[in-house]
Order: structure tokens, then sequence, then C-alpha cells
């Protein structure tokens, strides 16, 4: 490209630039010179650097005269490429063009395409393509993306003052029908206010302006200014010649991926339509060819995959490719990161880290939160779905399995809520008047409406099940019941919603966690721990959960209540009389024996499923809430014996009866936690007691600030401990236990000033001293209990404090695996 | 019962609209100030038109009737506009669209060619709303909140897109289709 020594280069051909300076030629422009540089056929282009930008600027938003010449020059090389010319009959050269700055953002101009044609180019192309249909539709797209983002008019509104003009061409394409609708274009534009031309070199240059003016635009001068990006950077234009994909039975179009997004697996994946442009692939008006079939030219689908495998390369991820083959050549128009399921995602960050591509903390980042958190997701016990009975079916418009109560308005589905009860908010359609019941309902479900359904759009952003278009349900407000198929229900009834296949089942089929988690994700989640460095305890309230967190790798199984275990063998009852009777009536053997056998088989299925991993079980306090509402004639105890070890036999006999659960089960790693203590010395006494008891462990629960700042002056290193952060939290601050039920209170509390914030977020430095001085003894024996609840903040100061082992509930466990992992790269 | 003076019908419409609104958000909402709206409340409070609850209001059906009378009283003459009921013809296509891209946002993990669709979508329904505003100057408010919530999403805050339980693009979208129908009397079809 001929130019003076002494003048500026602003225009530079893609392969003429360094692929590593973003900075001056912008992210579109860089790629497509790394893939130049690769070998990745493309349709030749140039580049309008960042230093083109800036003379813009300068010039007082005008483009100078001599990049006015360097840009008709690197036309000039896209014609000389392409045996082409620009503006020109016959086969005239039609190019793109977009923005590309080093950082995308919103507010900077969108692509132009199909630049180059004219009432007089776009007769004659036609007639020499045979297909008017396809000239005419590209020269109308362009008028309608000219039109929009580079003059500022509305584009349909254009069109449609076009419709005359446009059927004229159709019946009869005439040079003197495109000329006419030409005219009528400039008409409408002018009509409008704005400036237009029929030239396309004209039309480029005022394209390449409004690129560049584009950069000063207020939304994305807004969105520096917000994230501390510097308004001289400027953006970069690409410009590039097209191609079509239809122009003879030797060109298609196509997209295809390097790794199937559905699942993950390595193989070529996506379609090609023959003889067609991609819109028609869009459109779903033609039917392409799968790429898994091998029905596409040989040497195409190899060069597919080769370059696959270098762009994969480039981009250090999976990738997915817009591709056209013009008359027998190919060409990669777009690449990008693929996007992909979350299965699909998890697969390939385990897979490229195998690979080389990327290293594991590279592999966590990879997949979000939230997509881990779907592959998480509760889900329906299988053998329970199986003896299910299905009510109806409709659309499923949001993923998850939910069960509750059918409510048929909003405002009762946030009363029965309220009052603890899991409701299924069912409504003939849902508006916006029903945002509370769907806040409080753990799933939705409408007889009307389809998936772009008010009830859709919302309960996905709330990302809670919802099924709409149930068409067979009817619903009689008056008499609160609803039928289906013959059948009348009251308001009330229990139901089960599964939001991804749209199944509603009578009856509440019982949710269970860690259900159906794959060979990818366990292999996933390893990856986090190995990154973190953290173990991740499980606390399962049954034998059922225990099991599907050993499966799912937990480090280890606690904190377990004992209350918890005892309540789901419905052996309550014995336990708080036997305890009544202790309490009361002082030491009777048999009382002592009652309680050891109600442990021991409250305990031995859970020990059992987990048979080759630790457990810890925490004891029940005499002092807490819970035994106060549990136990009949609780005022009555003396109240020494509601002090940590106050009931030393009472101790005495629920670790007899874990002991036996221990050995009975085959287990020998069984330790047992006790919670309230003050003071090391109780500790040790609490130790002496468990020493007696063959085979057991000791560990201790913090849950006050006083024993957190014992420990923090006096280590106990080599003993199980486990610190209640939220407990402890809780008392030094005075909250009633009911403030733990409901996190967010504290959050609108804030909100209004009168806190300066959330402990349980901030705890505030009294707290954070404390527990950063014991997180420097933490070891691998110290551990934080229900880190699943702990906002990220809180999480992240434990763990930049040193501790280094959370026990969560099952559900939560692999998402607080992440978040560590995450925070362990930061 | 006394009917609503623009005021109140101001502060009611917005609880009446958004069943999760408070006195903080109806502020928000009307840019009115907080005695003012607290002041409603409670005389709407002790006519028995709704009930404050913790940190929300909850209207009544007494008084979202009272809030549809304001309606009909101060938008019966425009009902029969034929210039209004174009207008309405023309948002239901946009509406459709509007839809359309947040269903397809959602469904690709808000994919940013999407997202670009959609403010496009907004800001063209935006410069409508502002055609509307010689007749109906309180929906100066949809167009600055709508403003609001895209410079929020410009910003990389994708919650306001469409989280319901924040003043999100889809939230105040439809809000506003809401208002309108009653505007032209048309209450939508929840039965």
């Amino acid at each position: 490209m001929g130019n003076d020594h002494d003048q500026q280069q602003f225009v530079r051909t893609i392969h003429d630039i360094d692929p590593e300076n973003v900075k001056a030629y912008g992210g579109k422009a860089v790629g497509l010179a790394r893939m130049a540089r690769s070998g990745v056929p493309i349709p030749p282009a140039i580049v309008i650097g960042t230093d083109g930008y800036h003379a813009f600027h300068e010039n007082g938003g005008v483009i100078p005269g001599d990049m006015i010449e360097q840009i008709h020059a690197g036309i000039g090389y896209l014609e000389s490429q392409t045996g082409r010319e620009f503006g020109g009959p016959k086969s005239p050269l039609l190019v793109s063009v977009r923005s590309g700055a080093a950082i995308s953002m919103p507010g900077m101009m969108d692509t132009i395409l199909n630049l180059g044609l004219n009432a007089e180019s776009a007769f004659e192309w036609a007639g020499a393509i045979g297909n008017t249909g396809f000239v005419l539709d590209s020269w109308i797209r362009f008028w309608g993306m000219y039109a929009e983002t580079v003059l500022d008019i509305d584009a349909d509104e254009l069109l449609d003052a076009l419709s005359r003009e446009i059927a004229a061409v159709e019946t009869a394409a005439t040079l003197e029908s495109y000329e006419a609708l030409e005219r009528a274009a400039l008409a409408a534009i002018g009509e409008q206010g704005a400036e237009a031309t029929a030239d396309p070199r004209k039309q480029l240059i005022k394209t390449v302006a409004a690129v560049f003016g584009s950069w000063d635009s207020p939304r994305a001068q807004a969105y520096r200014q917000h994230h501390g990006i510097s308004d001289d950077m400027g953006t970069a234009v690409t410009i590039q010649a097209m191609v079509f994909g239809n122009m003879d039975d030797e060109s298609g179009t196509g997209v295809a991926f390097t790794r199937d997004p559905n699942d993950g697996s390595k193989t070529l994946y996506g379609e090609f339509l023959t003889g067609h442009q991609g819109e028609d692939l869009v459109s779903g008006t033609h039917t392409p060819i799968k790429l898994s079939d091998h029905r596409m030219p040989d040497d195409t689908a190899i060069a597919l995959v080769q370059h696959g495998e270098t762009l994969e390369r480039i981009y250090r991820d999976a990738v997915d490719i817009e591709f056209t083959v013009e008359s027998g050549t190919l060409y990669f128009l777009q690449v990008r990161a693929a996007k992909r399921t979350a299965s699909a995602a998890v697969r390939i960050a385990c897979e490229l880290v195998d690979e080389g591509l990327i290293s594991m903390p590279e592999a966590i980042s990879r997949v979000s939160l939230d997509q881990v958190a779907n592959l998480l997701r509760p889900g329906f016990d299988p053998e329970a779905l199986e003896k299910a009975t299905l009510l109806t079916k409709g659309l499923g418009s949001s993923p998850g399995q939910a069960a509750g109560v059918a409510i048929l308005d909003s405002d009762m589905a946030a009363d029965r809520a309220d009052q603890g009860e899991n409701v299924i908010l069912l409504r003939p359609t849902t508006s916006p008047q029903d945002i509370r019941g769907m806040l409080a309902s753990n799933g939705i479900v409408t007889a009307k409406g389809g998936a772009l359904s008010h009830a859709a759009v919302v309960s996905r952003a709330l990302d809670k099940p919802c099924i709409v278009g149930c068409e067979e349900i009817e619903i009689d407000l008056d008499a609160r019941t609803f039928s289906v198929g013959g059948k009348t229900f009251n308001e009330g009834v229990s139901i089960s919603i599964d939001g991804a296949d749209g199944r509603v089942l009578e009856g509440v089929v019982p949710i269970s966690a860690g259900v159906g988690s794959g060979e990818a994700l366990r292999g996933f989640l390893d990856m986090a721990r190995a990154v973190s460095g953290a173990e991740i305890w499980s606390a399962p309230r049954g034998e059922v959960e225990a099991a599907h967190a050993v499966e799912a790798s937990a480090d280890g199984v606690g904190l377990v209540s004992l209350t918890d275990l005892v309540m789901s063998r419905g052996a309550m009852g014995r336990f708080t009389q036997s305890i009544s009777q202790l309490t009361r009536d002082g030491v009777e053997q048999e009382t002592l024996e009652e309680i050891s056998q109600v442990v021991r088989d409250a305990c031995l299925p859970l020990i059992r499923a987990a048979i080759a991993t630790p457990v810890h079980l925490r004891l029940p306090q005499l002092r807490s809430e819970r035994a106060r509402d549990l136990v009949a004639n609780w005022e009555d105890i003396p109240v020494w014996q509601i002090l940590p070890l106050g009931s030393r036999n009472l101790i005495g006999a629920m670790l007899d009866g874990i002991a036996r659960a221990q050995s009975d089960a085959g287990h020998t790693d069984v330790s047992v936690v006790a919670g309230g203590i003050t003071d090391p010395s109780e500790f040790e006494a609490f130790e002496s007691d468990v020493a007696r008891t063959a085979g057991l462990g000791a560990g201790m629960l913090v849950q006050n600030a006083i024993l957190l700042q014992r420990l923090a002056e006096q280590p106990l290193e080599d003993r199980s401990i486990w610190i209640d952060v939220n407990e402890i939290i809780r008392t030094v601050h005075g909250f009633p236990m009911r403030v733990m039920h409901m996190p967010s209170v504290l959050d609108d509390y804030c909100k209004q000033g009168l806190i300066r914030a959330n402990p349980f977020r901030d705890p505030g430095s009294f707290l954070t001293k404390l527990l950063q001085s014991v997180g420097r003894f933490a070891g691998d024996r110290f551990g934080v209990t229900d880190a699943g609840v702990f906002g990220d903040e809180l999480l992240s100061l434990l763990y930049a404090a040193g501790f280094r082992r959370f026990s969560s509930s099952t559900a939560a466990g692999g998402i607080v695996r992440i978040k560590l992992a995450r925070l362990a790269e930061e | 019962m006394t009917p609503l003076n623009d005021t109140d019908f101001a502060v009611l419409n917005a609880a009446h609209l958004n069943k999760m609104a408070g006195p903080a958000s109806i502020a928000a909402a009307t840019q009115l100030d907080q005695g003012t709206v607290d002041e409603v409340l409670d005389r709407a409070q002790q006519n028995g038109l709704g009930q404050k609850t913790g940190n929300q209001f909850l209207i009544f059906p007494d008084g979202s009737k009272a809030v549809l009378e304001y309606y009909d009283r101060t938008y019966g003459e425009l009902r029969d506009s034929d210039e209004l009921g174009a207008w309405y013809e023309r948002f239901e296509t946009v509406n459709t669209q509007f839809i359309q891209h947040i269903t397809d946002w959602q469904n690709t993990g808000g994919d940013e060619g999407v997202e670009a669709k959609l403010i496009k979508t907004v800001n063209r329904h935006v410069r409508a709303v502002e055609k509307l505003l010689p007749q109906i100057p309180r929906y100066e408010q949809y167009v600055r909140r709508f403003h609001e919530a895209i410079s929020k999403v410009d910003r990389g805050e994708t919650d306001f897109v469409c989280k319901p339980t924040v003043d999100s693009i889809h939230n105040i979208w439809f809000e506003f289709h809401e208002d309108i129908l009653s505007v032209l009397g048309r209450p939508r079809d929840t039965t």
C-alpha cells in the first residue's frame, strides 16, 4: 500500500500487524491476525489502528484527508486479493466494517455488513449470478444496518417506508426498479433529517467515522468511567471482504464447534448448508446436514478439524466457528469461545487441563458458580419418582424440581410459605402483582402462557422451577379448587413439579441433595480441592445424604447433629423422656442403658454409610433452645445440669451409644464433639470422659468469643476443633436466634443506616482479629462449621486467616469448594 | 371515599404495580420525598387501602380499586384517541421483541450480542414513551428508570436486566405495560 515516507500509516493489512498489539489494533483485528499467522484461512482484511482514532479526534471528529486516501488504497488491496471491484458491477466487492477496541464495551457501533452495493451494481450482480432475491436481501439488509447504526434512524421504519419499492424490485428486477428503490431510500433518510449518499466509498468513510464517534457515545463513556478505563485508548476499525456461501453448488455456510456443546466430548459438532448464506442457517428455513454425519466434502471437514485445533491452542478454549465455503474455498468468518451447557463446561475445563492447554485454577474460573449450582441442584429421589403418578404435563420453562402444596393465589402462597410450608404457586397466568407469591414459592405452574410468559421469565431470573401452559388444568378461584382430566383437587393438595420436562406429579416426591453428580463434575470438584488446599466436610441430616456425600468425595462427614439423627429415627420421644428421668431421678442404670440404645440405633446407619470417611458427631446441649422445646420438664432441670459438662452421666451414656454404633459398623474414625464450653479445662474433662470409651476421638465446638480468645492465647494443637463462626457472631452481638433464619433481615437493617455493616458479612475488628489469630494455628485440625451459609466476604476472611477445613450442608458443599478454589487464586 | 389526588395516585399506583414495593422504593420510583410518601401511605392505611408490613406496603383490593378509578377518571378522554390506540399497537410489536430478547438473554446465559439487541429495543421503547409525555407527563419516571437500569446493565450489573427484586429493565417494562393497559382501560387478563 503506497504512501509517502513522512506520512503516518493508519491503515494496514491484517497480515502486516503485530498480533500481540491489542492496544493498537483492537481485539477483533488481533484475533484475525493470529488466525492468519497460524494459517487459518480468513477473507482478506485491513485495519485502521487506534492512532487513526486519535487523528480523527484531533481533527475535530472528521477523518483527515490522508487517512481517507489510505482507506481507499486499502480497499484497492482487498480488490486485488479478491479479484473484485468495490462499487463495481457484475462481481462487486462487498465489505463488513467492525469496531474493535482493546476491551469490548456497550455503546460501541455494531457491525455493518454488505457495504459496497448501489442500484447499478446490485442490478448487474443479480443478473450475473441469477439471484435477485439474494442480492436484494443483501442490499436491504445493508440499508437497515446503515440507517440504524450510522445514521441513527429506526431501521424498521425505514424499511416500512420502502415496502412499495422493494415489492417492485421483487416483481420486476429492472435497473429502473433498483434505482427507484435507491431514490426512495435516500428520500426517506433525508426526511428524517439525516444526510444520505448512494456512493459506497462515501458510505464507507461515513461508517468509519461513525465507528470512531461511537467511542465517545454516552454509553461507552459511562462504561469506561465506571470501570476506570482511559478515554484515550480509542478504537480501531476492521474492514473485511465479504464472502458468500450461495455462489454455486460448491459453496455453503456452516457453524462448527470443536467440542460438542451439549456434553463437552471432543468431536466436531455443527451444521453445514450447501448453497446458502448464514442467515438461512439461522432462520431454519432449510435443513442443514450435521457435521457428525460426514456428508461434507472430506477436505473441508479435515481442514475444519485441523484449524479447529489450531484455534483451540490460540484461544486456549473450545471454540465455535462460523465458516463459509465460497466456490470450494473455505473461510473462517468468526471464532469465539464456544457457548456450552453446564455439564459440557465442566468436562471441557477438566479435559483442557489434561491436554495441557490451561492450568487448574484457570479451569476453575472457566465454569461459573451458577453452572456448578445447576449441576449440584437437588433432585427427585429416583425410586420415589418412578412410583409417582403423573397429573399433567406442560411446558418446562425453568429447570429444577420442587414439591409442595398447590396454592392458587399469591397472597395466600406468601402466607403459607411464611408459616414454613413448601408451596407451589398454581395460577392461570402470572403478572408483576404475583411477585410476592412467586418469591415465596418453591415452584410455579401456570395453566396458560408459553416460554415467553411473565411466569417463565421471572422464574428463570429467580432460578425457580416453573412449568407454563398446562392447558389441562382448570382453576376455579371461587371454589378454591383446580381440576385436571375430570378429577378435582382442593387448594392445598401436595404436588411435585419438574421444571425441565414439564411434568406435574401427584403428591410429594422427596427431594435429596447431591443426586446426579456425574464423573466429570467429580473430577472438577477434586481439582477445586487441589487448588484451594482446603478440606470440605459434609454435614448430612441422615444416612442417605451421608452416602451421597461420601460418593461426592467429601473429606469428612461432620458435624452431624446427634439430635437430628435421633429425630430422623422417630426416637425423640424415648430420648427426651429418658433425659427427663435422668435429670429428675438421678442415675438409674436402666435409663442410661435406654439412652445408649437410642443413640446407638440413631447413629449406626449413618456411620455405616460413611464407613471409609471420618465422622464427627455433635452432642446435644441441654441449655439449647431446641432442648427447651423438646424436653418436657425442662424448667425443672437443675441449672447445674444444663451447664456444658453438668450431666456427665448423660454424656457418658451418649458416648457409650456412639461407641457401640462405631464398633457395630466396623468404623475406625468416629469423633464426638462437645459444644457450649468456655474453658480449655472443660475440654480436658470431656477428653478424659471420651478416653474412657473405647475407640472414639474427642473434639470441641467453639461457640463463644471467650473460648475463641482463650484458644488464640493458648492454641490446643493436634485437637479436632470446630469453630461455629455464625453462633459466635450472633452471641457477641446478642442477636436473637431467629435472625439466623433470615440473613437478609440484617442487610435491610444495615441499608437503613441502623448498623455500620451486617456482622455476618463483616464481623468487625474485634472478631476479625480473634479469628485471624486462631487461623494462624489452624493447620489441618481446625475447621469452621456451616460454611455454606457464609457470605463471600466471611468465607474469604476465614480462608485468608488460614482455615483449611470447612463443613457445610451436603447441598452447599460443592459451591463452597469452588468458591475456596477461586479465593486461592486471588 | 374521596378520589385520589395526583400525589396519592403516584404513591399508591407504585404499590399497585409492584407488590414488593415499600416506602423507600416507592419514593425512589416516584421521586417524591420520603416524608410525603410516608404520609400518603399512613393515610391509606387508616382508610383501609393497604397496610405496612416490615419494609413493604401491601395494597388491599380497595386500594387497587381507588387506583383504577383514578385511571378511569383521568384518562377517560384519552382512551378515544386513535393516536394512542395506534401507539399501543406498535408497542405490542416491540413488546413481543423485548420478551423474546429477554428469553434469549436468559437462555444464552447473558450473551453480549443478545444484550446489545435487548438494550437497543429498550432504547427504542424509551423514545416511544417520550412521545407520550405531553399527554401523560408522569411517564417521565419510566424514562428515567429505564435509563438508570440500562446504565447499570452497561456497567456489568446484569441483575438489572430481569431480576424481579431490583428495579430491573424487565420489572420496569412490565410495570409500564400494566400502567398503559390501565390508561387504556383494558386491564390484563389474569383470570
